[in-house]
């Protein structure tokens, strides 16, 4: 499920690992992401909590500090592993694009995407 | 409980009224009348969460926490269910992602609404599986009786319901899990049909309630089953109160629950006992007195005070020529009446020397309902079931001559070893039932005046 569940990360996923990677406390992680992409990307509360619990699961970020209930996360090396990863996966994407929409270059693409 | 959506869009229509909700209790919520306002309202799952927690546990509270940074102020909890409210009207949601939301609450529910529900249809099949045998046991009284028809009703009707919320909220989640796969959104809608259901639920069932005022022998009862659900809905208040009292002095979530649980059950019996007495006292008055008390002297010289009544009969002994004159005779009847099937029973004791030496007994029920014709044949043929068949036995009987009761069917009991023609008749002539025991072995005549009697005439 988990697995499934990680495949890909999702943006908020994303943004709430690299927000992690300072470290931060998890009431700011909204507001920070929401900085990040200038209110593009919202994360809601309820999903923060239930994302940040699955990810000190998975081990991709830790719990440093606990202040009067305000706990503080930082990403680990899985984190960052997982992070890096995506982030190779989104550089396929872009090269993909660019290659892809540029005149001229689409026969080097025939075969099997012609069709689409 | 799953339905977070239709629980949202009615807080904030109430909040347009002016009623905001300010207390969730577990029969009741409360709303404080203020300047009406359009805000938002939000309910969220937090799978941990337990109503018999003193207070927020440290997760909740860091939950909370997140929410109240969001802008969405705590308002209550229904135990897994939490409700917040805001007055910003573009708050980010409290889940923004379908996936996370779904997972949320599915998990709320397997720990909440999903046992809660199953519960509830196992409570209704084992009173159903008790009512069932009852049924099965007196076929013709049970059918009869309106109350008893009422409770059967109730258990099937509730179980229903249940079902039906099970249904549904398989629907939601199956449906959800669908579209969130194929990277939508949680499956919106039905709050309508489900308001709608409730709504009709709520009013059958009072309904009914009312109904059972209308059958005069349970007049009484009706009335104290009408004074049994405020007497419920206190007990529940009560409880609750019970419950937060605990949780104001820290007392911890599992001795809160355990407490909660045993003060529970006990109160329960003890209003169920309480109520069962009140209707037996009921009966007791209800119960004409004996018109009279006679005290006789038996051959072995003992003496006994024997009540004689005097009920209308559709058949006495009179009837039969049976009748000695200057003798006691005590006559019982029973008349019960449902839209099912209408059920007479009489019998007629020559009281003598302290014990009954001459007895006529009929049973005469008319069903109403267009099948079940050969059950209630059964149900006078073999009264007797299970253990009581082996203890009284179940009487035998052949078919006799029905042109002489001018009925469609006859049968005669005859004896066990010998096949001698006996006392008991079962006789059928539409949809009418009767079964009779004479004091003799009848002759034609006497036949003919029970036919006249207890049959409907064509």
């Amino acid at each position: 499920m988990a697995r499934e569940k990680f495949q890909t990360l999702t943006e908020q996923m994303f943004y709430i690992l690299l927000c992690l990677r300072k470290e931060c406390c998890g009431v700011d992680v909204m507001a920070q992401v929401s900085q990040l992409t200038n209110g593009r990307v919202q994360v809601g509360p309820g999903t923060l909590y239930s994302l940040l619990e699955q990810f000190t699961k998975e081990h991709w970020i830790r719990e440093t500090k606990t202040e009067n209930r305000k706990k503080s996360y930082l990403i680990t090396e899985e984190g960052e592993a997982r992070l890096a990863e995506e982030y190779l996966r989104l550089r396929f994407l872009i090269a993909d694009y660019e290659r892809w929409g540029v005149a001229g270059n689409e026969e080097e693409t025939d075969g099997i995407f012609c069709d689409v | 409980m799953y339905d977070a959506e239709g629980v949202e869009k009615h807080l904030e229509k109430m909040a347009k009224k002016g009623y905001f909700l300010t207390k969730v209790g577990r029969s009741f919520w409360t709303y404080e009348r203020r300047e009406p306002k359009e805000v938002r309202y939000a309910v969220g799952y937090f799978p941990d969460a337990s109503d018999f927690d003193p207070g927020p546990t440290r997760s909740q509270a860091t939950y909370q926490d997140f929410c109240s940074a969001a802008g969405w102020q705590f308002v209550g909890q229904w135990s897994q269910m939490q409700i917040f409210y805001n007055e910003n009207p573009n708050a980010v949601p409290l889940e923004t992602d379908e996936q996370t939301k779904l997972s949320i609450t599915a998990k709320a529910m397997k720990k909440g609404f999903l046992p809660a529900t199953l519960l509830v249809i196992v409570c209704c099949l084992t009173e159903l599986g008790i009512g069932v045998n009852r049924l099965l046991d007196d076929f013709l009284y049970e059918t009869a009786a309106y109350f008893s028809v009422w409770f059967l009703f109730l258990w099937v009707w509730i179980l229903l319901l249940m079902v039906w919320m099970l249904a549904d909220y398989g629907v939601w989640y199956f449906r959800s899990k669908h579209q969130v796969a194929e990277g939508g959104s949680c499956f919106h809608g039905g709050s309508n049909l489900r308001k709608w259901v409730q709504r009709v639920f709520v009013w059958v069932t009072m309904l009914s309630v009312f109904t059972l005022y209308h059958h005069p022998p349970f007049g009484t009862y009706a009335v104290l089953l009408l004074l049994l659900f405020p007497v419920m809905m206190l007990h529940t208040m009560a409880i609750d109160g019970l419950r937060n009292w605990m949780r104001k002095r820290d007392v911890s979530r599992g001795t809160n629950r355990v407490v909660t649980f045993l003060v529970h059950v006990v109160t329960y019996v003890l209003i169920i006992f309480l109520v069962s007495f009140g209707i037996v006292q009921g009966i007791k008055k209800q119960e004409e007195p004996p018109a009279q008390v006679v005290t006789l002297t038996n051959s072995r010289g003992q003496e006994y005070d024997w009540e004689v009544y005097d009920d209308p009969l559709l058949l006495t002994l009179a009837d039969l020529g049976l009748e000695e004159e200057g003798e006691i005779y005590s006559s019982t009847s029973d008349h019960q009446s449902s839209f099912l099937m209408e059920y007479e029973k009489g019998r007629e004791e020559w009281v003598q020397s302290g014990e009954a030496d001459v007895t006529l007994i009929y049973k005469k029920a008319t069903n109403k309902m267009p099948f079940f014709d050969r059950q209630c044949a059964q149900a006078l043929l073999v009264p007797y079931r299970g253990e009581y068949a082996e203890i009284f036995g179940n009487p035998r009987y052949v078919p006799a001559d029905a042109t002489l009761w001018n009925a469609d069917l006859a049968y005669q009991q005859i004896s066990e070893t010998e096949g001698v023609p006996m006392e008991q008749f079962v006789v059928v002539k539409g949809k009418t039932f009767v079964w009779v025991y004479f004091p003799v072995v009848p002759t034609e005549s006497q036949i003919k005046i029970a036919a006249e009697k207890l049959l409907p005439s064509r």
